[in-house]
């Protein structure tokens, strides 16, 4: 990165951040401070919500995943317009009409105090886990690449988000989001037209080089329960994991309940159910196309060069460096073997064409091998090091191969991308403590200043955890999957909380509450015991708590709990 | 806002969702009440898996 580059990266991340602040500096009351006077139009709604679940791993390490493994990650996303659908014709109107706050002060008002402070605290446990995920995983991978303090990156970067976050609170999160969503989309974009550009074949051959290494992949409806990707898994998990984050989660709650009215609300929502597919589909295709594009241009063995300096000057011997000429050797071969291969294809001589696309697969196969063969010598030299080597790819693309001041853009999007997820978690974070807990169990009776600047102070705490944990987190699996695992093992009971106290009326406070616990513990055990796709402890978690519940109402007498009553 | 008491002293139950005029109207051209725009999102989901099926099955 040049001046030029950091003149941009600077520039735009703190002329966003301090527009946030000033414009939403003066707030009367807890009602502008958490859900922006409820004045907010669908558009922004729609962004806002987007953005919150766009963090700096979609953009970092979702392109990875399709250099990597294809489209096949999209079918996640499938069940998403359908929960959205849910969303909006049944929660919807239910949190509007009792002009909650928070999704668990509904919660309170069904089934009483400890179901509310049991799906609050479900909630600050597996969103504050989050956020320090959504912290540290964007700074891992720059802090890497850039040469930069890793701790000075966590800690500048999370300082900057409290800042227009305590200052702002929900509006503040709404207004940056819109412009860090632009320099994101603008950014890919342009990335993505550049790489076109530098691929020497037509987009059709590109998708025919990436459909024979088997990245073309989108839809598989395989039964295989191992298989973590399927139309199954996304379809039936993705709904209960979409359905939960976005019906339940307060950081996604608190954008929607922004909304001027219902039908603002609602658009909103209907925008990200039309739009997310297409976006997901996008992105992973900019990996897939990196990948054709590293047909044509050396890749290195591997992504994380930092990493990879390390392993070599603590390998005895100068076997990673014989592996690196051989890999070298079997990607230059692989080049030559689609080359001919494409000349063949155009000239319509299928015989040839046939036996160098054969060719060329196999030396994919060696190269791969290759590849695993230095994995495997990097851990047995150093067990500690980072193998997923996805999450590198964009970056290092990025400041390699694009012209400075879009490789100063880009730098920008990621970090826009982890500031614009970052305050919409803290500013939830800071609404459900003081709304839920400070509110509910400590002060009662207090002026909306008082609780304005206690969900400040929380916003405020909140922020400095998620620093904290990001500076101690350390990472195996992808970014990204990660982020969903976490999810993904509290969200099913979480959802279910909701589902029974919207759809069955009967089930009391007492049931429900020993029946999420217990379902959690299941899908611990589940979790720990099991090898199936994280998709399935959504619908696992979720079944189990309703089922328990039913089954423990039918022991209880039918008044065992009062709900709280309303403000 | 309150909701309305459950007489059996159960706890308060789900508020009936009463369809305000104002509400079921989407101000949307071609889509004027909400179940049209369901639809319309449902009908755009399901051609967005069928051409990534087309996708994958030309290319792989």
């Amino acid at each position: 990165m040049n001046l030029l580059d950091f003149v941009v990266l600077i520039g735009s991340m703190v002329a966003i951040a301090a527009y946030g602040a000033w414009h939403t500096r003066r707030h009367r009351d807890l009602n502008h401070y958490l859900r922006s006077d409820e004045s907010v139009g669908w558009l922004t709604i729609g962004i806002s919500v987007a953005a919150t679940q766009a963090s700096a791993i979609t953009f970092i390490s979702t392109p990875g995943q399709g250099y990597e493994s294809g489209l096949d990650f999209v079918q996640n996303y499938f069940g998403m317009p359908l929960a959205l659908i849910l969303i909006a014709a049944v929660f919807l109107p239910i949190y509007r009409r009792l002009n909650v706050y928070t999704a668990y002060e509904y919660l309170g008002r069904r089934f009483g105090a400890q179901t509310r402070l049991l799906g609050a605290g479900l909630f600050l446990l597996q969103r504050g886990l989050a956020a320090g995920i959504t912290i540290y995983a964007p700074a891992i991978i720059l802090s890497t690449v850039l040469g930069w303090n890793l701790g000075l990156t966590i800690i500048l970067s999370g300082l900057l988000v409290i800042i227009y976050t305590v200052a702002g609170g929900s509006q503040a999160v709404s207004l940056t989001q819109k412009w860090q969503m632009s320099i994101i989309f603008g950014g890919m974009l342009a990335a993505f037209a550049i790489l076109l550009v530098k691929i020497p074949a037509s987009f059709s051959d590109a998708l025919t080089i990436a459909g024979t290494f088997k990245k073309i992949n989108a839809v598989s409806f395989s039964f295989d329960p191992n298989r973590r990707y399927t139309f199954w898994t996304g379809l039936l998990g993705g709904f209960f994991l979409s359905l939960s984050y976005f019906g339940c989660d307060q950081s996604q709650v608190q954008r929607y309940l922004s909304g001027s009215s219902l039908r603002e609300s609602r658009l909103g929502l209907m925008f990200n159910a039309v739009l997310k597919i297409p976006m997901q589909f996008f992105i992973l295709l900019l990996g897939v196309m990196l990948f054709v594009f590293y047909q044509f241009e050396q890749p290195p063995l591997f992504f994380n060069q930092a990493a990879w300096h390390e392993a070599v000057r603590l390998d005895p011997g100068i076997k990673l460096e014989s592996l690196e000429q051989q890999f070298q050797a079997a990607s230059a071969q692989k080049k030559q073997f689609i080359l001919q291969w494409l000349a063949a294809r155009h000239a319509g001589n299928h015989t040839d064409e046939a036996a160098a696309r054969a060719q060329a697969m196999a030396a994919q196969d060696h190269a791969n091998a290759i590849r695993a063969q230095a994995e495997k010598e990097m851990q047995k030299d150093d067990p500690g090091v980072k193998s997923n080597d996805a999450d590198y790819v964009f970056v290092t693309f990025i400041l390699d191969r694009l012209p400075h001041g879009l490789i100063g853009l880009l730098i920008a999007a990621f970090f826009a991308a982890a500031l614009q997820s970052k305050s919409a978690e803290l500013n939830a974070l800071g609404a459900t403590t003081t709304v839920d807990f400070y509110r509910h169990l400590l002060k009662r009776e207090a002026t909306d200043a008082h609780y304005v600047a206690a969900s400040r102070w929380f916003t405020f705490f909140w922020g400095l955890i998620a620093i904290a944990f990001a500076l101690f987190a350390n990472l195996v699996e992808n970014l990204i999957q990660a982020v969903n695992i976490v999810g993904s093992v509290f969200y099913g009971v979480f959802l279910a909380l909701f589902l029974v106290a919207f759809f069955l009326k009967h089930i009391s406070g007492t049931a429900i509450f020993w029946a999420a616990l217990a379902a959690q513990i299941l899908v611990f055990v589940l979790y720990f015991s099991l090898n199936i796709s994280y998709l399935w402890y959504n619908l696992i978690g979720c079944a189990a708590c309703v089922l328990l519940s039913l089954v423990i109402q039918a022991f209880l007498r039918p008044n065992t709990k009062t709900a709280e009553p309303s403000p | 806002m309150t909701s309305p008491e459950d007489k059996s002293g159960r706890g308060q139950l789900v508020p009936a969702i009463q369809t305000d005029h104002q509400d079921e109207l989407t101000g949307l051209p071609g889509l004027p009440k909400w179940r049209h725009v369901y639809l319309f999102v449902l009908a755009c989901f399901v051609l967005s898996v069928l051409l990534l099926l087309a996708l994958t099955a030309f290319y792989s």
